[in-house]
């Protein structure tokens, strides 16, 4: 069984977001001054390859790391879990956060022998310029099979060439049968928080080498970068808080009114 | 090149996945196409339902398509996409134009129909958008969160389609009611090439409603100071149709399971609404709530930082606030469903 992971490198969130050298934020597309790290939710996609890995010794996994793929302590961090192959495919900074470019490019550099991965993995969110639209987008443009925000994923028994992957639905948790192959976003639980590396693979990671694959940037992006801004302080930067008055019960009520509002008031 | 007709906008509505009709999201589809003078029209894909023609009459849209299967069941994601799809390609009942812009739900069924459209449509695949403008010469410009909320960012689209989840687009936010206008509105029968994914419900290991996809989270910190705090909360959560979630603090404590915890260390969540409970707003908690998401506060500490990122607050003890927020719910009128 092949298993490919597809992985962005975010901005590492334990530290403030550095300016870039330019001085405008929207540089930071291009020029990403903060060091990258694995996200929550990629760390949850490589823990779920890792663990379908543990049960089955003949899979083996390649993991294709877009942005973030010069970013050597990221590419040590990956291949530390001592991962088959482990590939940059760094997307020209107008292409950064570009599905279709992902579209043009990732499948062919996670094949293996010219065959496609028998089981694609990636985060639900793919690095810091996607905010959960890239996974379906790939899945219908490689028209696979696809489940999205997985939490885990096992080889059926019995049922050759199927795999069932758990996610959690508004009312029940819920399992899902997909033919091999297929595609799966994953959303972080306590179920698949990444393990830690072993310290001899480690230092073994810290000898190797990763190829990059550099497609050329010959395609016009759809959407061009005009400004990026840290979001004011109040109200994740759209408004001041707004402090509601009177008696407790008023309060209430006006808050009720805006959580549950009634068909009159909703009215567009 | 520059688009020279103003954009058709469409509403997609995947049914019965969206309970109610999501009116931030045909409220932005109306007020971006009248604001530059295209069409605004709603495509509802999934089983008929007689109640959608009523919801949507009064609305004002132009046209409003309704997909269903031709055996009447339930579409699943990859099946609504297809639909939708045929019904969109050259000659197909609606002829969507090379420039038209498609709104999805930003919950996480919308998110994920929208990528599988952009993908199916040619399309651009926009993401969760805070606001959407289309200018004097109809170039797309829209604002969004990146960076995990640490940026927004300004993107301008080159001529085509594109795909956006919207909430409630900061530009859409109260606007007026509509004038009333004539709708169209027309059937499409289609039977889906693609079969459904066998799916099994499994039993649930706790009896309240998972953190994932919950359009409404509640969340209790360090300041519900005990167990029955969270009692209150998921009573809260349950008259709102939400699922409870805590801070770090609150599940050290032992007073939620830490499947419910929230940030930067367990879950990241992206409900409409996220209402924080005795939660001090440290950035370690919200690096695991969608940037989109709208807060409201509840605390009595009024120099909490949580109230630095909400828009509402309250400032109060839950103890006495939570039974009186409860009391107010449930005498409130229960919105339309479709």
């Amino acid at each position: 069984m092949h298993i490919a992971v597809l992985i962005a490198g975010v901005a590492d969130t334990k530290r403030p977001l550095e300016r870039p050298k330019s001085g405008n934020w929207k540089d930071s597309v291009g020029e990403q001054a903060t060091p990258f790290k694995l996200s929550p939710f990629d760390e949850a996609a490589l823990e779920i390859a890792l663990k379908l890995r543990d049960r089955d010794s003949n899979a083996n996994i390649t993991v294709v790391v877009t942005d973030g793929a010069r970013d050597l302590a990221l590419m040590r961090s990956v291949a530390s879990f001592r991962i088959s192959a482990v590939l940059g495919l760094p997307p020209p900074p107008q292409h950064r956060g570009d599905p279709a470019w992902l579209a043009r490019h990732a499948l062919r550099a996670m094949e293996q022998n010219g065959k496609a991965p028998d089981l694609i993995l990636m985060g639900r969110e793919h690095g810091d310029l996607d905010d959960g639209m890239a996974a379906a987008y790939l899945a219908d443009s490689w028209q696979l099979p696809f489940i999205g925000l997985a939490l885990d994923v096992h080889i059926q028994e019995g049922a050759n060439g199927c795999l069932s992957f758990r996610r959690s639905g508004i009312g029940s948790d819920e399992s899902i049968t997909l033919p091999m192959p297929a595609f799966a976003s994953v959303s972080n639980d306590k179920s698949n928080r990444l393990r830690h590396p072993l310290m001899k693979n480690v230092m073994l990671a810290k000898q190797q080498s990763f190829p990059l694959i550099a497609p050329q940037a010959d395609e016009t992006p759809s959407m061009k970068v005009t400004d990026a801004e840290p979001p004011a302080a109040s109200a994740r930067g759209t408004r001041e808080c707004r402090i509601l008055q009177g008696s407790l019960e008023e309060q209430a009520l006006e808050l009720a009114a805006y959580l549950k509002p009634g068909e009159n008031t909703a009215h567009p | 090149m520059k688009p020279d007709t103003a954009p058709d906008v469409y509403a997609v509505i995947h049914l019965p996945r969206s309970g109610a009709l999501d009116r931030p999201l045909l409220n932005s589809a109306l007020q971006l196409a009248r604001r530059r003078g295209g069409g605004a029209h709603a495509i509802a894909v999934g089983p008929s339902h007689p109640a959608i023609t009523e919801a949507l009459r009064p609305l004002g849209f132009k046209t409003v398509w309704t997909i269903q299967a031709k055996d009447g069941a339930a579409l699943q994601s990859h099946q609504a996409a297809e639909a939708i799809a045929f019904a969109c390609e050259p000659g197909g009942p609606i002829a969507l134009s090379s420039n038209a812009l498609l709104l999805t739900s930003a919950e996480a069924a919308g998110i994920e129909l929208g990528g599988r459209l952009a993908a199916r449509l040619h399309a651009v695949p926009l993401g969760k958008c805070l606001d959407i403008h289309m200018d004097a010469e109809n170039v797309m410009h829209v604002r969004r969160a990146a960076f995990g909320g640490r940026l927004n960012i300004s993107v301008q689209g080159a001529p085509g389609r594109y795909i956006a989840a919207v909430r409630e687009l900061a530009s859409a936010e109260g606007m007026q009611a509509i004038p009333h206008e004539e709708t169209d509105f027309k059937s499409i029968d289609y039977q889906t090439a693609s079969a459904p994914y066998t799916i099994t419900q499994l039993p649930r290991t706790e009896e309240h409603p998972a953190l994932d996809g919950a359009g409404i989270v509640v969340t209790g910190g360090r300041g519900m100071g005990a167990q029955e705090g969270f009692d209150a909360l998921y009573e809260l959560a349950g008259l709102l149709g939400g699922a409870v979630g805590a801070s770090l603090p609150a599940i050290d404590a032992g007073w939620a399971p830490v499947a419910r915890q929230v940030g930067q260390s367990g879950k990241y969540v992206s409900p409409a609404t996220y209402i924080a409970v005795g939660v001090s707003g440290t950035a370690q908690h919200l690096a695991g709530v969608d940037p989109h998401a709208r807060i409201v506060a509840i605390n009595k500490d009024p120099e909490a930082a949580i109230f630095q990122v909400a828009e509402i607050g309250v400032v109060a003890d839950w103890r006495e606030f939570l039974p009186k927020l409860a009391g107010a719910l449930k005498s409130r009128p229960q919105p339309a469903e479709l």
